[in-house]
């Protein structure tokens, strides 16, 4: 899909008048102008504050660059803040949030897409119902089952298992892949069950293989939501030690000192930067799948 | 004393007729061992307190061989309580701020240890102020003090100094609070006096202020505790507040923050005065690398009524832990919190400790047990002080002469958080009407009140 | 998902779910069938996940608002109590009123904003790329770690904004310390961390205005001024609607950003309905209490997800 419009409201015509051309332009490049500043201009001020002494950001907040880098103080942070820590208790909260979701999406959507079991319409009903009762809601109540488990018994909280299974409770990915599998040729199912193909067979062999595209939206939307996530893991993993960046961040900030929490929160924002720049095209393209036309 | 000596003269001649007799290995019960897990272990970035810890852990398990005792370094939290409540992580002694034992209390979350309390040595001899936070309105016992302070007044004494103001003689009213946070203020630019209003730490300072003027949060009422803040006192307060807000303009423009908030500013040099307990001094030193000089410290100011309110920490036991357990978790406490407030040799041997791994000894603290018991602990640990102790003369000076008034004992921080807004209130708006600001509070209390009391 | 996809779910699921239930599936009812052994392993993790952690935590909820427990005996029933306390307590007043006036804000200026964005964006021929890089950023930045950021900005002593306003001769502003323009500086954070994936949004509602419907105007004689109204605003009509919808429903949701800059202060004029539900629970272990404004907020955010839904499918189908 193409967001680039065929034309817009202006036609070549318009853009050949001169006052249309440099109101534009004026206009332009302002706009472009504050757009920059407002985008990358709160990032750019967190790099140069990850590297500057605390003072100067208290005293001059607007100095474009610290009139000597403390570069080292990256390195305090990553160790004396632990920030390292912290970032990989996220990047394996993130990891494994991401599998869950892809497991439950893709088997579940199989499932009621391909095989499509007797009760397989309540089941989808009862999926998409969630979608109308944000997960905020029963946030108590989610709570109180991970502390003690029904029918099983037991607690994950502070375990990584508290905000992986519930990440995977996730409609929006079941109904995603279950259309994106109902777009699928059936015949091609047909065949292959004719052919003798086996439940697992018919899911690896041909539809999994067909999915690249759905299973990379879906990944994209997990992995950047995991990494966004505060109010979940905050409260259900409350040992310190095992707390992702996000949540360790507010609490450090109470105490540390200010330029070594902005390397902090400079060392969080990276690694979404990354992913953005790397799946740039997958990320426009998924927000157009996933967005609206009106 | 008598039965003991009875068992083990018994255990003697048992043991010479059945060698192989367990029961009588040991003077203890001649049950098997129990493990308890136990809070407040100091964390890694502590190490010399942590192995302090450790070290006691060692030593209790050698007196106590059938004891094994598994410290954590968790921290109270009231957002983490209920997840290891809930969850059977919560360690079986596990150290609250002084603050929460009511609602505990109320909530039936923590276990009666009045038994287990009552053999311990000294067990008659406890200062009843410094057990009270931990009594429930029956009077049984559910708590015992671990560290308790009375809140006084620190200060930035070289800042003081630059304002030419004496820090060997700190105010002594709030006037005088007033006086010279102006004169910090118009000296040196950094806000003279700062208050905590977030995270209920504002109307805990608020309360604390609303005794030196002869007020209370809660009064009791044909049995049953009211809100009583909406009143003098308290209104006196939030319009000095007020005051020194609008009218002097000396404490600053940032005002929505925490107890933790303010105390890291302060030890950054970057304010004047502020409420907070002695043991601060602690964390100025060792969480925010302070300037030990710097510190000053000097009782609660008067607002005409020489009072303040009492702060700390207290050791709470798990209300699962078993009998067993619940009488080693009290063993513990007394042997790791109590021993060194009554025994001088114990108090000697911390004090060295604390002393040689550069950890404040000498912190005036509120005593636990009457003056008999406590004077040659407290002649010891004067010996070994590491910390300017004149730069505490004032505090103990005064704190001796005040009334240590409790929390709120019903819903306490429920009437923080209401007092909460009202302290915001008077700080950020500046036409905001103390009255009205109590009336409010006091309607959101009430309901709050009647409902903790059914 | 991210906090604003999860505000945001019902959207995807109305608008992708409409068409394909309604098309006519002939071969349906002769594929519906037993599950084998493999066809049940398969469905297997996604009943255990939302069983456990979609389905079972929603009734719960239901129960807990009648229940008082602390976690330690086994839980009272208590009725409506939990509701009649609920009522009684003025913080929920101020809850409502708050949330209702973070929506106007947000129409005020969360919502135009982005809007114009689109709009000049659209009319960006080389650059549009970039722009669209540039709009996108602040998505990428973790919102804690924005609203840490912003929370520093806002300071009134230190703050960049203040500092800015000294250059500019202008006189210092309290920001989140003062009752009045504490909620419109946590809009303006909220503004700039969403605006972004917004602006994608109607940048693809109007990439799908018909390149015929301008030139036929053109042919009339409309101003540039005529097409933009007469013929582009009509088509994102739709998608605004939707947008507005979509933002009252994430208002009720708000947490990180009061919980990270005020703590619901200055007097409370920050406090939403997500944090009041968390105060209850996780500091004054009321878990009753916050069961039922749970509950409470459930309803109302599945009323506006249905009339959401109707809305999206009159117009799938016009």
């Amino acid at each position: 899909m193409s967001t680039e419009p065929a034309r817009s409201v202006l036609s070549a015509a318009d853009r050949r008048r001169p006052t249309v051309r440099w109101t534009l332009r004026v206009a332009q490049a302002g706009l472009l102008l504050a757009v920059a500043i407002a985008g990358a201009g709160p990032i750019l001020w967190v790099a140069k504050g990850a590297i500057s002494p605390t003072l100067e950001l208290l005293q001059e907040p607007l100095r474009l660059w610290p009139t000597e880098p403390e570069w080292e103080n990256l390195l305090l942070a990553w160790r004396e803040l632990r920030v390292g820590r912290y970032l990989l208790n996220t990047v394996v909260l993130v990891g494994g949030s991401w599998f869950v979701q892809l497991l439950v999406a893709t088997t579940g959507a199989f499932a009621l897409s391909v095989l499509r079991p007797r009760y397989g319409r309540l089941v989808y009903a009862a999926v998409l119902a969630t979608l109308f009762i944000p997960g905020t809601t029963s946030l108590v109540a989610l709570y109180l089952t991970i502390l003690d488990l029904p029918i099983t018994g037991g607690s994950i909280a502070n375990t990584p298992w508290a905000v992986w299974l519930p990440a995977g409770a996730q409609a929006f990915n079941v109904l995603i892949m279950k259309q994106f599998f109902d777009a699928l040729p059936r015949e091609l199912y047909e065949a292959a069950m004719v052919d003798g193909a086996g439940t697992w067979r018919l899911f690896w062999l041909i539809v999994m293989p067909m999915s690249g595209p759905i299973v990379a939206v879906v990944s994209l939307l997990a992995v950047m939501g995991a990494w966004k996530e505060f109010l979940w893991p905050m409260v259900a993993i409350s040992d310190t030690e095992q707390q992702p960046l996000a949540v360790a961040l507010p609490r450090l900030a109470e105490s540390a000192e200010q330029n070594q929490v902005i390397a902090g929160m400079l060392i969080a924002t990276i690694p979404p930067l990354v992913i953005f720049f790397v799946f740039q095209r997958h990320i426009v393209r998924g927000i157009g799948f996933t967005g609206l036309k009106g | 004393m008598r039965a003991r000596w009875v068992r083990i003269v018994a255990c003697g001649v048992a043991g010479v007729l059945v060698p192989a007799l367990s029961a009588c290995s040991s003077a203890e019960p001649a049950d098997s061992s129990v493990t308890i897990t136990v809070a407040d272990l100091p964390p890694t970035t502590q190490a010399k307190s942590r192995q302090q810890f450790l070290d006691q852990v060692a030593a209790f398990e050698r007196d106590n061989p059938k004891i094994k005792i598994k410290p954590t370094d968790s921290q109270w939290e009231a957002k983490t309580f209920a997840a290891r409540l809930a969850g059977g992580q919560l360690e079986t002694v596990f150290i609250v701020p002084l603050t929460e034992p009511p609602g505990l209390i109320k909530r039936r979350q923590v276990a009666d240890i009045t038994d287990e309390t009552r053999s311990l040595p000294h067990a008659d001899k406890f200062e009843e102020r410094a057990l009270k936070p931990g009594t429930g309105t029956d009077g049984r016992i559910y708590g015992l003090p671990t560290s308790e302070w009375a809140l006084g007044l620190i200060y930035n004494r070289q800042l003081f100094t630059k304002a030419g103001l004496d820090p060997d003689k700190p105010p002594k009213t709030w006037d005088e609070v007033r006086v010279a946070a102006k004169a910090i203020f118009a000296k040196t630019g950094i806000p003279g006096y700062a208050q905590p209003t977030t995270n209920n730490t504002g109307g805990w300072t608020l309360t604390a202020m609303t005794y030196t003027h002869g007020g209370r949060a809660e009064k009791e009422v044909d049995g049953k505790q009211v809100a009583a803040f909406n009143d003098g006192p308290a209104r006196r307060t939030l319009e000095w507040l007020k005051a020194t807000r609008w009218e002097d303009n000396s404490i600053g423009r940032q005002h929505l923050r925490n107890g933790a908030d303010v105390l890291k500013d302060f030890s950054a040099g970057r304010i004047g005065m502020t409420i907070a307990t002695p043991s601060t001094y602690g964390d100025h030193i060792t969480k925010y690398n302070g300037d030990p000089a710097m510190f000053g410290v000097t009782a609660l100011p008067s607002g005409g009524t020489s009072a303040t309110l009492l702060g700390g920490k207290m050791a709470v036991v798990s209300p699962k832990a078993s009998t067993a357990e619940r009488a080693a978790a009290v063993k513990w406490i007394d042997f790791r919190y109590l021993r060194p407030k009554y025994d001088a040799a114990a108090a000697e041997e911390r004090a060295k400790a604390n002393a040689a791994d550069d950890i404040p000894v000498g912190v005036p603290a509120v005593p636990f047990y009457q003056p008999d018991v406590v004077d040659p602990v407290l002649k010891v640990e004067h010996r070994h002080a590491n910390v300017p102790l004149n730069n505490f003369k004032s505090y103990t000076t005064g704190v001796a002469s005040q009334d240590f008034v409790a929390e709120p004992p019903i819903a306490g921080q429920d009437i923080y958080a209401a007092l909460d807004v009202a302290v915001q209130a008077v700080l950020t708006r500046k036409d905001a009407d103390p009255a009205a600001e109590l009336r409010n509070a006091e309607e959101k209390v009430v309901p709050i009140l009647e409902r903790a009391q059914r | 998902m991210t906090e604003v996809q999860q505000r945001y779910t019902p959207t995807r699921a109305a608008d992708t779910a409409t068409p394909s239930a309604d098309r006519p599936r002939p071969a349906r009812r002769r594929s519906r069938r037993r599950l084998g052994l493999g066809g049940l392993v398969t469905l297997l993790p996604l009943l255990l996940v939302f069983g456990y952690f979609g389905w079972w935590p929603i009734g719960q909820s239901v129960v807990l608002s009648v229940q008082q427990t602390n976690l330690v005996d086994p839980p009272a029933w208590v009725g409506v109590d939990n509701f009649r306390y609920l009522f009684t307590d003025p913080l929920l007043w101020t809850t409502l009123r708050n949330t209702a006036w973070f929506v106007v804000l947000a129409l005020l200026f969360g919502f135009p904003v982005p809007v114009v964005l689109a709009l000049f964006g659209s009319e960006l021929q080389r650059l549009g790329g970039v722009f669209r890089v540039l709009v996108y950023l602040p998505v990428l930045v973790p919102p804690v770690v924005a609203l840490l950021l912003w929370k520093w900005f806002y300071d009134p002593d230190f703050g960049l904004f203040n500092q800015v306003l000294g250059v500019a001769g202008l006189d210092p502003r309290p920001w989140l310390q003062s009752t009045a323009t504490a909620m419109p500086s946590l809009v303006l954070a909220t503004t700039w961390a969403h605006a972004g994936s917004t602006v994608l949004i109607y940048l693809a509602a109007l990439a799908g205005v018909p390149s015929e419907l301008y030139e036929a105007a053109e042919i009339d004689g409309a101003s540039i001024w005529r097409r933009l109204w007469h013929v582009t605003m009509p088509h994102l009509r739709g998608v605004l609607l939707i947008m507005l919808l979509l933002q009252i429903i994430g208002t009720f949701q708000i947490f990180t950003e009061p919980f990270i800059l005020t703590d619901g202060g200055p007097e409370d004029s920050t406090v939403t309905v997500l944090l009041l539900i968390y105060r209850y629970a996780f500091l004054n272990g009321d878990y009753g209490t916050a069961a039922a404004l749970s509950v409470l907020l459930a309803v109302v955010l599945a009323t506006l997800s249905a009339v959401y839904l109707r809305l999206t499918r009159k117009w799938s189908t016009t």
